[in-house]
């Protein structure tokens, strides 16, 4: 590993002045469950990282009825699933961290880290950048693609997004806010992340010298929400799909339903198919089967991940029918 | 790079450190305090052996930098037990076998030590979910819960009746025999403290990092390589390359194609180029960037099919058609056999390459005696170390006399420390170079691309059998992608052929066997070392056929045993056969007349079996020397002492050495001490595999035990006036006759023996009897062993008809050992073998590209977690084998193979698909379902309108 600075600033502000302006130059270091091995791996080699650990206005969870759920970016999952407030008001919020194992990992990864991990793609984390190319010729499609993306993969990039907890909180209208040097906005966590199309960008709309501080969820008021996830491992390893669904019924019929797609493309894929397939339907077998293959209806598998296609389907129809089973937050 | 000064607060104790602000917490405990008992596994964040407490809560301290850490209270596993008493924990793991190699020992300790201090009587799920961030390699997990069940246990005692005596201390009682008792590990102590010595651990005065230069290409010439920057490099003490080092060696004597830095050319991705000693890492990091190398890249050959098809480009000029061995045997008559068959089936089967992943990475520590620059001491993660002090001493030119190798505590091998490994001769010749001890631990990346696992098979098998079932005839064709190098290759493929037999009557067998070279790493022997895959195909395709014939599965098996004692066809002699019995006792336990057939449709079981050699009759190296021998030493005290040189590894061979001896003698276990595998102070012991060591050693030990038990009783008998045969040994005293009281205590008989003499010492030995080392036919030699074990299991599963996900729900193995003599150490060498087979069926995998590993880390690679692992029921059968120790056969490899076909059977039984390639993944399970459904659809025609839902 390439040695480097490591810096502890006690302020979001004074934090995003020690970041460089162009990416590479430093990192933020948040719990280290995935940036230490990168380092390590030597797939990002920073000469600075900037620890969050004594910033204290990164922490903390708030949850308040009117104005919903605000988590502080390095809120442990541990933390997260402590929660009375998150345990009565989002539970697959719960689901979604619950699926990240190992008391190690929980007690030191990062919700924050969580969004802002990078891909496990093993060409990125063997050292061929972030769209995996080798003499500008991509690897992906030729390759061994058989965790990549199957929707949002025209390239250039083929990775999945990663995250746990993106999709579910994405489905519950979740915005972040971020820390510049010209001071603090706010960004649907939605439009948090991109698809990046060249190699020196991120996967997520930070600037080099920017960082996330906190996470806020809107109430979760007559909303019916669920996590599916697809595993061949039950821990330490990521989904090979999996779906975050959340909506209201109104008169037994699904009102304002969203559906986002984890584990499948570059981003965490929101599904307007399964939405518009769901929406004035009522819950059941034939209708959450029906958004399930809207949901897949435009994938486009590559040569060695077909069998996605239809774990996504199985995950949003499970996720929609779970939703329903469970109730809603008064 | 900044210095900072911290204060680290560690068991209680606070530590004024200067350190660099960028450095590891775990790698400021090994180094700076000294703290050796957290251990790296993967230093990525992977597998949990270097977890310590933080404030109580478990966490990762290779990826902490140990500067943000200085208000915190760290725990490691040094501080758990309290002015020597032992932990519940510690003792909860030694007494129910949690620890076996010990390298993931600290930190599930750790872990669950946090865990009963929030909740103090967590449930089995909850003890599951606690510890899934801890790999562990050796036990599939269920001792380590039983260990914490233990513990939880004797915690509830302690608060029912505060003071009481914990568990290890029992009050005495009458003697009686180890033989046959759930005795802790001897090193259970070391290993459940953090105490235990491994290699990594060692730090010698002015000793260099050592690391190697792997190659970037899987097959290349080497033009030039230039070291002269890396030279200059301040803090480097040596630089070598292949120029240096030409000696060709290799495991086998017909395979020397290794040399110890490559010569003139590069065969895989990861090959060894050169090597460099240097006073840090980071110096020793940066010489090898600096080392120049220039190549010549040449077409590459990665699939074994392709590869025997080359004509130019050879991976060695002296393997035409990249062919490293090719054997072709033919017993009986096949065609005669098939002729005489009512159905006959042939498959192809396809199994991927898995890999060892011992949780302990290959290290070695080299040092030239200062005073003696002749004479070099090498202390290495091995499982052989009588054939790396032959290897060290040809590969380094020195005579074997001045080489002596001592093993420290192993963390797992399971055969990919059982050949010479590069690292242990690297470091050697950096030493000399440098004229400095070296040590070299490879990364995990680097254990990966060690490799010597299990070679992706390719097996075509053709089974002819009569209406009732009964075995006609079986030709296989079997081709192994070896990898670049020769390694244990040609033993690898004759055992896939040899041992399809031995395990059922076959009258007529054919095999053709071809062991391929290609640009990969060198595959090696890996648990149930050449058999797994062949066995996988066999039981598969034997549920095939009795699908077919409407013939229950356990019942085909029935009709198709051995009637030993007999030699098969081949020449193995089997003697003792406990299979039957193994068989019956899994279909009683596991409910198969209930369930079999009768499941919902999405739940199965299944059932298979599978055997191994207890030892293989015949050593590597020809030779008429015994395979093993040891020696034992009596003092006047009555204290023994056993000198082996056979390797634990974690598998219990040291104590099964002290059991044997104290039970033959009659003494409590804590009055024999052993001193094992150090070359210059124990006797040949050829080395753990072929799974030889309780049956070999074992018997070499019973042999010393008795003679000294003559010795003793001739000696006391000489005193008493009486004749040896008057007297009887036990519980350490000698009494005469009926006579209830004792004559003489055996302290006082050993120092009549002994007489004059310091100690009375004899040495006993063990060399297979020529009945049992094969057939006089090429390749004849492997497969013959003077015993074998047998496994029978059953498996149940739940598919997800729509995701193909498995779970595994239940797993019953029957194993035949012959004779337990540690039933706590063989239950868990049998849930060890089953759950590392279950990995391989479900989950494991090496991942090529164009001869580049695409998951070579613990995560991707998916060694499976507490929450994949079901409990296993091991049943041990006593079958009494008459060469045994004891009775006693192997144990810890035979029950690997049979989980992978009884998996497979029983997702047959649970959704109708055959899977014939493994791992068995989703994907896999999800497309058969859907090609049978497909297939009923176009055959039946039944719906017009088909969900596949
Ligand atoms: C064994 C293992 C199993 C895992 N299983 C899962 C799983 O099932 N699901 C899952 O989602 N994840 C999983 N992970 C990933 C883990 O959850 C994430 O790595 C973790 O949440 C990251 O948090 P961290 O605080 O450790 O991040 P770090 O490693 O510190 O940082 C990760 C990345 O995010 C950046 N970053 C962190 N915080 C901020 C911030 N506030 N602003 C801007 N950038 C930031 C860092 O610069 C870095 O690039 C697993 C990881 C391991 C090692
Ligand atoms: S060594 Fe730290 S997790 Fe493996
Ligand atoms: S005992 Fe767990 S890895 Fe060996």
């Amino acid at each position: 590993m390439q040695a480097f600075e490591y810096a502890r600033p006690t302020t979001a502000e004074a934090a995003v002045a020690l970041l460089g302006s162009q990416w590479g130059d430093s990192e933020v270091l948040a719990g280290g469950t995935d940036l230490v091995s990168l380092m390590k791996d030597y797939v990002v080699s920073p000469k600075r990282l900037v620890s969050l650990k004594d910033i204290k206005s990164l922490g903390g969870i708030e949850y308040k009825p009117k104005s919903g759920l605000r988590l502080g970016a390095t809120v442990t999952f541990q933390e997260l699933l402590d929660s009375p407030e998150i345990a009565r008001n989002y539970p697959a919020l719960v689901q979604a961290a619950q699926g990240v194992t190992s008391p190690q990992i929980r007690s030191r990864g990062t919700v924050g880290g969580d969004l802002c991990q990078r891909p496990r793609c093993w060409y990125f984390r063997l050292g061929y950048g972030l769209l995996a190319q080798s003499d500008g010729k991509p690897l992906v499609p030729d390759g061994d693609n058989r965790y990549h993306a199957i929707l949002g993969n025209e390239g250039p990039a083929y990775f999945v997004n990663p995250s746990s907890l993106a999709p579910i909180l994405i489905a519950l209208g979740a915005k972040v806010r971020v820390q510049g040097q010209q001071g603090v906005r706010e960004v649907s966590l939605h439009n948090f992340f991109i698809t990046p199309k060249s190699a020196e960008e991120r996967e997520y709309a930070l600037q080099p010298n920017e960082m996330l501080t906190d996470i806020l969820v809107p109430p979760p008021e007559g909303i019916h929400m669920a996590l599916y996830e697809v595993r061949q491992k039950e821990a330490l390893d990521w989904p090979l799909a999996a779906a975050a669904v959340a909506f209201k019924l109104s008169g037994g019929k699904v009102d304002d339903p969203r559906v986002v797609l984890g584990h499948v493309a570059p981003v965490p894929w929101p599904s307007l198919e399964a939405e518009h397939a769901l929406e004035g339907n009522t819950v059941g077998e034939a209708s959450a089967d029906e958004a399930g293959k809207a949901a897949v209806s435009r994938a486009t598998p590559l040569s060695k991940n077909a069998y996605k296609v239809k774990l996504a389907h199985v995950a949003v129809k499970r996720a929609i029918l779970a939703a329903a089973k469970g109730g809603a937050n008064a | 790079m900044t210095t900072v000064h911290i204060q680290l607060r560690v068991n209680g104790k606070g530590h004024e450190l200067d350190l660099a602000a960028n450095k590891f917490l775990l790698d400021v405990l090994r180094e700076d305090l000294g703290l050796t008992g957290s251990k790296r596994g993967c230093d990525d964040s992977s597998c949990g052996a270097c977890t310590v407490l933080v404030n109580g809560e478990p966490q990762m301290s290779c990826i902490m930098l140990a500067a943000s850490h200085a208000d915190d209270d760290i725990a490691t596993i040094e501080g758990v037990a309290v002015d020597h008493h032992l932990d519940p924990l510690q003792l909860g793991f030694a007494e129910e076998g949690g620890a076996q190699c010990g390298y993931c020992t600290p930190g599930i300790i750790l872990t669950a030590k946090s865990l009963l201090a929030k909740y103090p009587e967590p449930t089995d799920a909850e003890i599951n979910d606690a510890l899934s961030g801890n790999l562990c390699r050796c036990t599939g997990y269920t001792q380590i819960l039983a260990s914490v069940k233990r513990a939880i246990e004797i915690l509830r005692q302690s608060r029912l009746a505060p003071g009481a005596a914990n568990g290890l201390h029992k009050s005495p009682v009458a003697w009686t025999s180890p033989i046959g008792a759930r005795v802790p590990m001897v090193d259970s102590r070391e290993k459940t403290t953090g105490a235990g010595i491994y290699t990594d651990d060692i730090r010698l005065p002015g000793m260099l990092v050592g690391k190697v230069l792997h190659s970037p290409h899987a097959h290349a010439g080497i033009r030039a390589i230039n070291v002269q920057e890396a030279l200059a490099l301040p803090g480097v003490r040596a630089v070598l390359t292949g120029a240096n080092t030409p000696v060709k060696y290799g495991i086998l004597p017909i395979g020397h194609d290794e040399t110890i830095f490559a010569v003139d050319k590069v065969r895989y991705i990861g090959d060894n180029v050169a090597a460099v000693a240097a006073e840090s890492e980071a110096v020793a990091e940066e010489a090898l960037r600096r080392i120049r190398v220039d190549y010549d890249v040449l077409p590459a050959y990665f699939d074994p099919e392709k590869s025997m098809l080359a004509e130019a480009n050879l991976i060695h000029d002296e393997r035409p058609r990249n062919i490293e061995k090719e054997y072709h045997h033919h017993f009986g008559d096949v065609e005669a056999g098939f002729a005489r068959s009512d159905l006959i089936r042939e498959d192809r089967f396809d199994c991927a390459e898995v890999t060892h992943a011992a949780l302990e990475p290959h290290s070695t520590v080299a040092r030239f005696d200062p005073a003696d620059a002749g004479s070099l001491t090498v202390w290495s993660s091995t499982q052989v170390p009588y054939y790396l002090q032959k290897t060290l001493a040809a590969t380094l030119q020195m005579p074997e006399e001045r080489v002596r190798v001592i093993k420290p505590l192993v963390g797992g091998g399971f055969g990919g420390k059982s050949e010479v490994i590069p690292l242990e001769l690297a470091a050697a010749v950096l030493a000399r170079r440098a004229a400095r001890p070296v040590k070299i631990t490879y990364t995990r990346e680097e254990v990966f691309y060690a490799h010597r696992g299990r070679p992706r098979t390719i097996i075509d098998l053709k089974t002819g059998v009569q209406r009732d079932g009964r075995l006609m005839a079986v030709e296989a064709r079997i081709v192994q992608d070896g990898g670049a190098y020769c390694g244990y290759g040609p033993v690898t493929i004759l055992y896939s052929g040899q041992l399809l037999n031995a395990m059922y009557a076959i009258p007529n067998v054919k095999f053709d066997g071809y062991r391929v070279l290609t640009n990969k790493p060198a595959c090696g022997a890996m648990r149930g070392h050449g058999t797994v895959n062949a066995r996988f195909a066999f039981e598969a395709q034997l549920d095939r056929i009795a699908a077919v014939l409407g013939v229950d599965p356990a019942e085909i098996r029935r009709r198709n045993f051995l009637k030993p004692p007999c030699t098969t066809i081949n020449g193995l002699r089997v003697l003792s056969y406990g299979y039957p019995e193994c068989l019956e006792r899994v279909v009683e336990r596991s409910g198969w007349r209930e369930k079999r057939g009768k499941l919902p449709y999405g739940r199965g079981i299944g059932l298979a079996g599978s055997h191994y050699v207890s030892g293989a009759a015949n050593p590597i190296i020809r030779s008429t020397m015994p395979q093993t021998t040891v020696r034992l030493r009596l003092d006047p005290s009555g204290e023994v002492t056993i000198f082996s040189g056979a390797a634990e590894i974690g598998q219990g061979s040291d104590t099964v050495h002290v059991q044997i001896v104290a039970g033959e003698l009659s003494l409590e276990m804590d009055r024999v001490k052993l001193v094992a595998a150090d070359t210059a102070r124990t006797p040949v012991d050829l080395g753990s595999y072929s799974s030889r060591v309780t049956f070999m050693a074992g018997n070499a030990a019973l042999d010393a035990a008795r003679q000294a038990k003559a010795r003793v009783l001739e000696a006391a008998a000489r005193r008493l006036g009486c004749t040896a045969a008057d007297l009887r040994l036990e519980a350490g005293k000698i009494f005469r006759d009926e006579d209830s009281r004792p004559a003489m205590s055996f302290s006082e008989a050993a120092g009549l023996a002994a007489g004059a003499e310091q100690f009375l010492e004899v040495s006993g030995s063990y060399s297979p009897p020529s009945d049992a080392q094969g057939g006089k036919f090429k390749g004849g030699g492997v497969g013959p062993s003077p015993a074998y074990s047998y496994s029978a299991q059953a498996v149940e599963v739940t598919v997800d008809t729509h995701t193909g996900e498995i779970t595994v729900d239940r797993i019953v193995a029957a194993h035949d050992c012959g004779k337990a003599i540690n039933p706590l150490a063989v239950e868990g060498q049998v849930e060890g073998s089953v759950w590392m087979g279950l990995g391989q069926a479900l989950q494991e995998e090496m991942l090529w590209e164009n001869g580049r590993l695409m998951n070579a880390g613990l995560l991707e690679y998916h060694s499976a977690s507490t929450l994949e692992s079901p409990p296993i029921e091991p049943i041990l059968v006593e079958s009494n084998d008459p060469e045994g120790p004891f009775g006693a056969k192997e144990a810890g490899e035979g029950s690997l193979a049979a989980v992978i076909p009884a998996v497979s059977n029983a997702i047959y039984d649970a959704v109708g698909v055959w899977i014939t390639s493994l791992p068995i993944t989703p994907e896999k399970v999800l497309k058969a379902i859907k090609e049978k459904q497909k297939s009923e659809i176009r055959t039946q025609n039944l719906r017009d309108h088909y969900s596949d839902f």
